[in-house]
């Protein structure tokens, strides 16, 4: 690990990272981007764990597989939005290689993993020869393909922490074909005492520049009663959070009403497992 | 680049110590490096799957992993699946079921299966659609894959993990009675090859010192070329040869209107027209060459909308020169008055005028369809190289080899006698293998470097520069009485040919018959427009042209039936052709049966019965379609050589065809037709694979769902032929007093009647030194040729196959997403010469009409593609098709067809056709909204549920 964030030093603008290769391959094959190094990481060896920390915290190393988060028991028992999200991710052989690290560092408006980690306050671990730094996941997309990652740093972990009891959770995705791209993606956190939102916290993906946090709507929703027309107004907000376009994957208008069903349903669902 | 890091790991069990450049992917090394070409490359994304291999016994997409991170692994290809010769279960029921007919994405699935069964012995259907999603199949549809699948899981647990002894099964037994081979199921007599990864695809084929060529394309719509500067290209360090148009004659080629260069000489008329071509010593060489080649453009006003394009007065002209091409067949016409209009035909019939003065109700609809992709899983390749006789040899995935030979022959002046076109295994055709857009231009390579040349077309080529289906505008007006009878019927279709005419006035003329040959309307009359566009070329795709009227059609009944508070299936029942009518062109028709067919799929759709429709937001709903394809009228001929080997106990029948064996196992067909004529088990026929220069001529090639109908009968013909020189032969030896007396069976020919005597055919070859050979005729060989009869003068069609589909959907009322849960067809096809690979083609036929109606959409941007790989273009996998028992494949053999062979009629098309009306008959029966524009998808059902919703 220490060498290869002294040859990003050296490198730094010039390098790009790879790790499971699953983006960057497939980036560097349709010309979107032609690096003129590439730094291969997949051999170190410290990052591909899955585990607990001392705080009681999840920690997950950067080049752990997306197939073992999503066969990891603990995600699949305490956080299923981090398992939903795994399996929604592409086919068996890419979940076989691609990395966590890899998914988020790509910064991809649609990526797969971010709206869960989003909406659990996931930070994000970077070192680099100055040191080491800890970034709120919430903070690290900077824009379509875009991280606050300086040119010398390395992503080495995503912490999430611990959920409080009565939280439930929910990945949802619509795409075109059941292997492809998100159309829209959500992630719902919410914690609730007979029907009362303690908290929600809402991350929507394939609808803005970067994944991120619907905030108003978690604003509107915090300590109300999670009744119909509340959860509408909420999902009327989200609506107005997001700044989707049209491509080849969907329309702007129906990424924007789509949105709205998947909040609603995605928070029916954490509030079924709260309940739990 | 001399930076090689040596790397150590385990293939298939063996040690090997490799060095490799940092950048080789696994799926290089493996092919490339170890020669192990059973891994296949398709889309190099990692979204197909067809390059998977185990690493450490998980599933990876070799395209995507580097060989140096594979340092220590333990790697498993295709080639290690089956022990010492022994399949594996898995590759067992694959082969039994069915589940590979182009077998291009075969050892990727076999290998995802390996891996899923070795994680889960016993998984739900659900499990394998979801693990096997990776894993793309354009052939199969993936209902047999399915069921091999959940019966490879059952034999592993029967065999505790072992291999399997026994090989072959039935299909090796000996001929029993009357009709044992012909109608019999059996599997495709290449299938233990594809199983195994030892078929060998245009792709897998190396020859020494070959060059690597790339096309430098255009990248304006439409333009001018000023100049073109290949001095740097030329000069650089490997390459080999860099030529233009003017090293070519100036020849234009085509189908029928010769409009097409094969490099653009003044002007390129669309986004990837070839304008130059490198040949060097390797691909990224060449790659760097083509991008050192400069062209100067000046750029035209270009045109992308059919319907702008064919007014009189378009914003530009794209064939200034359209009304002095030469054109080979007279069959087409110019609009004088409107200049980018390439062919216009007319249907016509009685009087649609009066037709609709008598109508109760008239009713008018619009219907489009989009440009899209056939997807074959394997690239388009060809090699040429030419032999110090100057001979030219190309291997080449084509549909058409004959025509390919012919053209080369035009071009470079040589004659037949020294070109010949060598077909290998196709990695799935559907159409769109058929223009011969990269031979020319190796052949050419190849005659300036003296060495082989090939070319390769990436996945973005294959979508911007190919052919694709042609998008198409369909106006219907029909005119009906109360009680449903259709009395007028008038359309107007109008096709985008793109930038060059190719098949495109071909298309547009069958789409037009297929508008004629279902329904009986006395009063008929369609517009045929034919439009050049700048933008990439349409060609022929499964269905040539019926796919798109269809939709249209068949909408618009259901849209009639409900008008009139009419039964959908009575509706069609009442106005559909039958035996002995007289269609619109004026054809008879004969083995019709579609009756029987929509009445066979309303049953297993159970349409009429109530039943409870909602759950949630979901609503449930099953449409119905009727319809046709026909089969071309074009000869074809067959050759048939009987002989016996030395030491060998039996004759062998060897059978010669031009037909290429794309996936749907006529290879396997023709055999059959062999084995039954000459009553002898099919594993003793053998079908060459096509080279020109062995096998005869057919310029049609594999098209038109022709090859059991009208190849089968040649090939019927010839066995007869050889069959009656036996027979002569026979009574030469004394056998009988006449040929008439005697028959043909098991390799030996016996007197008919009580007192049987006989004797084996290969005692009529008498010894010649080592040699057996017939006095006089050295070995037998029988000739056979058929020449299908036609009746119309519109489009020469030589038969109909007539069929029903059945769909049923759900579709969530919020989201507009669609589930089709059902889909049924029932398809009168004579004769099924082989059940199990006709299911396949249904199967297959059905997937891929589901895919072409709800995903697929080529988008463009100013004329270029702007989806043109497996991550924007999205093709059906496992768990987007139904389950397989939801799958239903009805075939009807009650109306044989007088002219084909064993009554039997071609299918390859024909089951894609009403797939999407049917999803949108079931689609408006789920949520009342009505989608007139493939592809059906959500959003456009959540914007119609809108606009429904404010009204």
């Amino acid at each position: 690990m220490r060498k290869a964030v002294s040859l990003l030093a050296q490198h730094e603008e010039k390098a790009r990272v790879l790790a499971g290769g699953t983006d960057l391959l497939a980036l560097m094959k349709r010309g979107r981007i032609t690096p003129e190094c590439v730094l291969n990481i997949s051999k170190i060896r410290d990052l591909s764990h899955i585990g607990h920390g001392e705080d009681g915290s999840l920690r997950i190393g950067a080049l752990t597989t997306i197939r073992a988060i999503e066969d990891f028991t603990p995600i699949r028992e305490n956080f299923a939005l981090l398992y939903e999200a795994a399996h929604a991710l592409g086919s068996i052989q890419i979940r076989n290689i691609a990395t966590i690290g890899g998914n988020i560092c790509r910064a991809s408006p649609s990526a797969e993993m971010a709206p869960p980690l989003l909406a659990l306050d996931a930070n994000a671990i970077i070192i680099s020869q100055e040191g080491m730094r800890k970034v709120p996941l919430n903070k690290f997309f900077a824009g379509p393909g875009i991280t606050v990652l300086r040119a010398n740093e390395l992503l080495t972990e995503i912490q999430v922490p611990n959920l409080l009891p009565r939280t439930g959770t929910a990945f949802l995705k619509i795409s075109r074909t059941c292997m492809d791209l998100a159309k829209v993606n959500i992630a719902v956190v919410l914690r609730a005492t007979t029907r009362v939102c303690d908290d929600v916290k809402i991350a929507v993906g394939a609808v803005a520049p970067v994944p991120k946090r619907a905030r108003k709507a978690e604003e509107l929703l915090r300590g109300k009663q999670l009744a119909e027309k509340t959860i509408e107004e909420a999902s009327q907000v989200v609506a107005e959070e997001v700044e989707p376009i049209t491509d080849v994957r969907s329309t702007a208008e129906y990424r924007r009403e789509v949105s709205k069903i998947l909040v609603k349903r995605a928070i029916s669902i954490a509030f079924r497992r709260a309940e739990d | 680049m001399n930076n090689k890091r040596q790397i150590r790991l385990i293939v298939n069990g063996e040690p090997y110590k490799v060095s490799v450049e940092p950048n080789k992917t696994l799926l290089e090394l493996l092919r490339d490096y170890l020669g192990l070409t059973g891994t296949k490359h398709s889309c190099g994304l990692g979204e197909c799957g067809a390059c998977t291999v185990l690493v450490d016994g998980k599933p990876v997409p070799s395209c995507l992993t580097l060989s140096i991170a594979m340092d220590g692994k333990s790697i498993q290809t295709i080639e290690g699946v089956a022990s010492k010769g022994v399949l594996h279960p898995i590759q067992k029921a694959f082969v039994d079921h069915g589940a590979l007919q182009c077998g291009y994405c075969t050892p990727g699935l076999i290998l995802t299966t390996k891996a899923l069964l070795s994680e889960n012995s016993r998984p739900t259907e659900e499990d394998i659609s979801e693990y096997l999603k990776g894993n793309l199949c354009r052939c199969t549809g993936y209902t047999q894959i399915i069921e091999a699948v959940i019966d490879a899981a059952v034999r592993l647990e029967k065999s505790g993990g072992g291999h399997v002894t026994e090989q072959g099964g039935d299909f090796h037994s000996e001929f029993k009675d009357e009709c044992a081979i012909v109608g019999r199921k059996m599997p495709a007599s290449d299938s233990l090859e594809k199983v195994t990864g030892s078929t060998k695809y245009t792709s897998d084929l190396k020859l020494h010192k070959m060059l690597y060529a790339k096309v430098k394309r255009s990248p304006y719509a439409h333009a001018k070329i000023k100049s073109i500067d290949v001095s740097e290209a030329k000069s650089r360090d490997g390459v080999k040869a860099v030529i233009t148009y003017e090293d070519l004659p100036d020849i234009r080629y085509g189908y029928n209107l010769l409009d097409e260069y094969f490099l653009a000489r003044s002007r390129v008329r669309y986004v990837g027209e070839p304008v130059a071509v490198v040949a060097a010593e390797s691909m990224e060489v060449a790659e760097r060459a083509v991008d050192a080649i400069k062209v100067e453009y000046e750029e035209l006003p270009a045109v992308f909308d059919p319907e702008e394009s064919m007014k009189p007065d378009p914003s530009t002209i794209i064939h200034e020169d359209l009304s002095r091409y030469e054109r080979l067949i007279p069959m087409t016409k110019l609009d004088v008055s409107r200049p980018n209009v390439l062919d216009y035909t007319k249907i016509q019939k009685g009087d649609v005028g009066k037709g609709f003065e008598e109508a109760d109700f008239v009713i008018e609809n619009k219907f489009i369809t989009p440009m899209q992709q056939h997807c074959a899983m394997e690239t388009h390749n060809a090699i040429a190289e030419v032999g110090s006789d100057g001979t030219i040899t190309i291997w080449r995935d084509t549909q058409k080899p004959y025509v390919l030979r012919d053209w080369i022959c035009k071009i470079f002046g040589v004659p037949p006698s020294k070109v010949r076109i060598i077909v290998p295994e196709v990695g799935g055709g559907f159409g769109g293998k058929t223009e011969p857009k990269m031979e020319p231009l190796c052949v050419a390579l190849a005659l300036k470097t003296k060495r082989p040349v090939r070319i390769t077309f990436t996945r973005e080529e294959i979508f911007s520069c190919t052919s694709n289906r042609h998008p198409c505008v369909v106006y219907i007006k029909d005119g009906v009485k109360k009680n449903g009878k259709l009395i007028a019927r008038e359309m107007k279709l109008v096709w985008n040919a793109g930038a060059y005419c190719e098949l495109s006035d071909y298309v547009a003329k069958a789409g037009a018959i297929s508008a004629a040959a279902t329904y009986n309307v006395p009063n008929f009359k369609l517009d045929n427009y034919v439009v050049y566009t700048n933008t990439p070329v349409s060609g022929a795709f499964r269905g040539f042209g019926s796919p798109q009227v269809q939709f249209a059609v068949e909408q618009q009944m259901d849209i009639i039936a409900e008008k009139l508070s009419i039964n959908p299936v009575e509706l069609r029942i009442m106005n559909c052709l039958d035996e002995g009518d007289e269609n619109a062109l004026g054809e008879k028709m004969h083995s019709v049966g579609s009756k029987k067919c929509i009445q066979k799929v309303a049953e297993r759709l159970r349409c009429g019965e109530i039943e409870e429709k909602r759950h949630g937001s979901l609503r449930r709903g099953r449409g119905i379609a009727l319809g046709n394809k026909y089969t071309i009228a074009a000869p074809s001929c067959a050759i048939v050589e009987v002989h016996p080997a030395i030491g060998a106990e039996d004759i062998t029948v060897e059978v010669r065809v031009s037909t290429i064996n794309l996936g749907q196992g006529t290879h396997t067909v023709f055999a059959q037709i062999a084995a039954e004529e000459f009553k002898m088990p099919v594993d003793k026929v053998k079908v060459v694979g096509v080279n020109t220069a062995l096998t005869p001529y057919d310029a049609c090639g594999t098209v038109s769902s022709r090859s059991t109908f009208t190849v089968g009968n040649a090939v019927k013909r010839a066995c007869q032929d050889a069959k009656n020189q036996i027979l002569k032969l026979a009574v030469s030896k004394g056998l009988a007093a006449s040929a008439e007396n005697l028959e043909i069976k098991s390799g030996m020919v016996y007197t008919k009647g009580v007192n049987l005597q006989s004797i084996p055919i290969k005692d009529l070859f008498a010894f010649w030194g080592l040699e057996r050979f017939v006095e006089d005729a050295g070995v037998i060989i029988g000739k056979g040729f058929f020449n299908p009869p036609t009746a119309s003068a519109y489009y020469p069609s030589a038969c109909y196959t007539h069929f029903a589909n059945g769909a049923e959907v759900e579709v969530d009322l919020e989201t507009g997403e669609i589930k089709v849960i059902k889909l049924v067809t029932a398809i009168e096809l004579g004769k099924a010469i082989n059940p199990l690979l006709t299911e396949g083609q249904i199967y297959g036929g059905l997937g891929m009409g589901m895919s072409t109606t709800l995903f697929e959409n080529i988008f463009l941007d100013h004329g270029k593609v702007i989806n043109s790989d497996f991550t924007d273009y999205k093709v059906a996998r496992t768990a987007d098709v139904p389950l397989h028992n939801m799958t239903e494949a009805i075939i009807l053999e009650n109306a044989p067809h007088r002219d084909g062979p064993f009554g039997a009629k071609g299918i390859g098309e024909a089951v894609t056709v009403g797939v999407a009306p049917a999803i949108a008959n079931a689609i408006y029966d789920a949520v009342g909204v009505r989608i007139r524009e493939i592809p059906i998808t959500p959003e456009k059902i959540f914007e119609a549920l809108q606009q429904n919703k404010s009204h």
